[in-house]
């Protein structure tokens, strides 16, 4: 979807359209979640600090972010996908990857699959979208990003070398700023660069992802398009207002952590074999330590007693700590029952505590150890 | 001090005492053995003792070896006998400086290794227990210590492991206790006795069972912790360590180098020619397990070659994932199907025949917990369901001739749910 909040936004709100838009959060620090392509023209884009934004483009029209709605229009969105074929795969709210080798019997060539979505989606939720149409997922993504707004690419296989060459190294998803200088370095600037460089140089500098990437150059990628890829994990994390140099302070944070992870696997009914914590000292170097449970698990309490046992064991608070994450993964519907009748009374508390924090709020119940005195406010969760 | 010893038998020694130390540093001395010469006035003999303790299991064991000069000293238990593995089978001379070192020679290989005050060693008593005083004293039980073995062979996997110790269920032990049947009557006309061994972590529950000629009252039981039961089983196993008669036969334990069980209100006491060891009980509450065992809440069940679905399961386990960690069972009227999947990898699907009473009904465990018991079962085992979501309990098919008694062992499993 093209700049998908903004263009929701835009959508109910008529007397917007054709203005600058960023949807974004508010306070002091808020950066821009989506811009809207009026605003792009000034050079917002997201991520970027709100009062940067405003300095570029004075008209700006900066809304609060709606996730509930967005979520709504998603929706909508991946319904009409899945009429052309089952192989929907999501990527995020506005993005999806689908597979129609399938379905080109029933509805044509990839060409005219891609115009009747693009139209269905106009018709039915006043949006926009640019697809991209290709061999494989690598080519597919490129070409819809090529063709924002409202674009339509379609590659066929002879095209992909002739199409892919002349793009810039960024333009590969998953090249960052690390690779990317990397690359650079080497004198590597565009894909078609990659594609004639030498294999093995590029594994020897980047390791197995220099492999991958020469053959993304030759318009290689047999990544399959996965339908409703099962959540592998849910984590949270916080940058903390203040470094932290005692564990003491370190547990409100924790709590808060386990709460909203805790709260996501129970949305999901999901229960998770692995905890993982994740901190970044003072100095910037991140480390992550996991553990593996016998049983799975997912409370709040659980959660916190597991990622403050790793945390304890494994982090130096003198080095001060400045990040915070908690990450559980190995999730599974499934979990192991015991003889006690102590789980399910816990499991129905919990059921009880999760109504309250969607009817009145995330910090309705929390645990007594988020009351700390030396808390000056409550981190919010992204829920 | 200043001893010589052989390294061999020394080596044995240290590999004997060294789990009963304590491998986390909270207490640096724990995690050492204290060496202490001895020298019996009324034979003559001298030797060395060693000893271990980690507060709530100790042992000491005694040898005669060449005795220059008297004297002891603490050594890192886990150091020592690391270095002393490595060393050639000859003779061992060790003499200490000044109390801050010892010097240790094997052949042309010489150490000097840092030591602890013996001074500071905890104490440890050893009660002077023997089965006399079992007449006297009510409160003193014997077990044949082959017996106990095998019980905590049965059970000892459903202990939790200290990690996954979770709160208020996790006693971190085993439960053992005396058991009177009033309905059964024993060959001799009385009434059937028996000592059971009972584990549970609370999602699964292991019993063995042994029937035993006289009834002794141990009240609601004893427990026994992990680490003790562990290394009293290793003592079991490896006694004697200086074999007086060893022809291979399978005696018992107590005919082959005397060693004995010893049971108190507040320890249990391991005894042979050379060793004694003791193990603290855990002061708590064994959870009431009556109402898991009870037959008449399973009224389904199976009857399956163990040794089958056993070799299916561990088939299966190649390919249940981490995450899941379980095997669906389905039972039917002559079959058993077990499935496991893996969507990184695939799934399997394993029929066995079985013999089915009841409705058929589809079941999930994690096949570890089944592994683990299964494999304790030669022939046919019983597999008694509730339903979809109940326990279920396994045991071996008892002889036809014999269909009343109670299992030597029973095993209870709660299930995967949704």
């Amino acid at each position: 979807m093209d700049a998908f909040y903004a263009s929701v936004e835009q959508f109910l709100n008529p007397n917007l359209k054709g203005s600058p838009v960023a949807v974004g959060g508010s306070g002091s620090h808020a950066v821009v979640s989506a811009a809207s392509y009026e605003a792009r023209a000034f050079g917002v884009h997201s991520a970027m600090p709100l009062r940067q934004a405003v300095r570029l483009c004075p008209g700006l029209v900066i809304l609060p972010v709606r996730m509930n709605l967005y979520r709504t229009f998603s929706k909508r969105i991946m319904a009409i996908l899945l009429r052309y074929t089952p192989e929907v795969e999501p990527v995020s709210l506005d993005e999806a990857f689908l597979d129609v080798t399938g379905s080109c019997l029933m509805y044509g060539r990839p060409f005219d699959i891609a115009s009747s979505i693009k139209n269905a989606i106009k018709t039915e939720t006043g949006l926009t979208a640019s697809i991209g149409s290709g061999p494989n997922k690598f080519v597919a993504k490129l070409a819809s990003s090529m063709g924002k707004p409202d674009g339509l690419i379609v590659v066929s296989p002879d095209d992909v070398i002739a199409f892919i060459s002349p793009l810039p190294i960024e333009a590969i998803p998953g090249v960052g700023k690390k690779t990317s200088i990397h690359l650079h370095s080497m004198g590597i600037n565009t894909i078609g660069q990659i594609r004639i460089s030498n294999k093995d140089l590029l594994k020897r500098h980047l390791g197995s992802y220099g492999g991958v990437l020469w053959d993304l150059s030759h318009g290689i990628d047999m990544t399959k398009v996965e339908p409703f890829k099962q959540r592998k994990s849910i984590s949270h994390e916080v940058t903390l207002d203040d470094i932290i140099y005692d564990i003491k302070d370190i547990s409100p944070v924790l709590a808060e952590l386990s709460l909203v992870v805790g709260t996501s696997l129970r949305a999901l009914h999901l229960f998770a074999r692995c905890v993982q914590v994740k901190f970044r000292y003072k100095d910037f170097s991140l480390h992550t330590r996991q553990t593996m449970m016998p049983v799975a698990i997912n409370g709040d309490s659980d959660i916190f007693s597991v990622s403050y046992d790793l945390i304890r064991e494994h982090c130096s608070f003198t080095k001060g700590i400045r990040l915070i994450g908690v990450t559980c993964s190995h999730l599974s519907a499934l979990r192991q029952s015991s003889f006690y009748d102590f789980d399910t009374k816990v499991e129905r508390l919990y059921n009880k505590i999760d109504k309250l924090r969607a009817r009145y709020g995330m910090h309705t119940v929390v645990p007594g150890v988020m009351l700390y005195p030396k808390r000056k406010d409550l981190p919010r969760g992204s829920l | 001090m200043k001893i010589t010893i052989k390294k061999a038998l020394f080596q044995r020694m240290l590999s004997r005492v060294q789990g009963f130390t304590e491998k986390r540093v909270t207490l640096p001395i724990l995690s050492h053995i204290l060496i202490e010469t001895y020298d019996e006035s009324v034979t003559g003999k001298k030797g060395i003792k060693i000893k271990a303790t980690d507060l709530h299991i100790s042992i000491q064991m005694k040898t005669e070896c060449t005795v220059m000069e008297e004297g002891a000293c603490a050594l890192s238990a886990k150091g020592l006998s690391d270095m002393i593995r490595e060393l050639p089978d000859a003779d061992l001379f060790m003499q200490t400086e000044e109390n801050t070192r010892v010097k240790i020679t094997v052949g042309n290989y010489m150490f000097n290794l840092n030591i602890m005050d013996p001074e500071e060693y905890p104490m440890i008593e050893f009660s002077d227990l023997s089965l006399s005083a079992k007449g006297g004293d009510k409160d003193v039980f014997s077990i044949d210590p082959l017996v106990l073995k095998s019980m905590i062979d049965r059970t000892i996997f459903s202990i939790p492991t200290p990690s996954e110790e979770e709160s208020k269920y996790a006693l971190g032990g085993a439960l053992l206790v005396s058991h009177t049947d009033e309905k059964e009557k024993s060959a001799t006309g009385g009434k059937a006795n028996y000592i059971e061994m009972v584990t549970t972590d609370g999602r699964r529950l292991s019993l063995a069972r042994h029937k035993i000629q006289e009834a002794i009252d141990m009240k609601d039981g004893i427990i026994i912790p992990r680490k003790g039961l562990h290394e009293l089983k290793r003592l079991i196993d490896t006694t004697p360590v200086v074999s007086a008669i060893d022809d291979g036969t399978d005696k018992s334990l107590s005919a082959k180098g005397g060693a004995e069980i010893l049971l108190t209100r507040d320890s249990i006491y391991f005894k042979s020619s050379d060793t004694i060891a003791t193990v603290r009980l855990i002061d708590g509450e064994f959870p009431d397990y009556s109402s898991v065992i009870d037959l008449e809440e399973y009224p389904i069940y199976t009857k399956i070659y163990a040794p089958k679905l056993l070799s299916a399961l561990k088939v299966c386990s190649t390919i249940v994932s981490e995450v899941s960690n379980s095997a669906k069972f389905d039972f039917k009227r002559d079959t058993t199907v077990v499935y496991a999947n893996n969507p990184e990898q695939g799934d399997v699907e394993i029929p066995i025949e079985s013999e089915h009473h009841g409705d058929a009904i589809g079941v999930s465990f994690n096949p570890r917990y089944l592994i683990e018991c299964l494999s304790m079962i030669d022939g046919d085992a019983i597999i008694r369901l509730v339903n979809e979501e109940g326990p279920c309990l396994i045991m071996a098919c008892p002889p036809e001739t014999d269909f009343d008694s109670p299992p030597e062992a029973e095993w209870v499993i709660m299930p995967m749910r949704f």
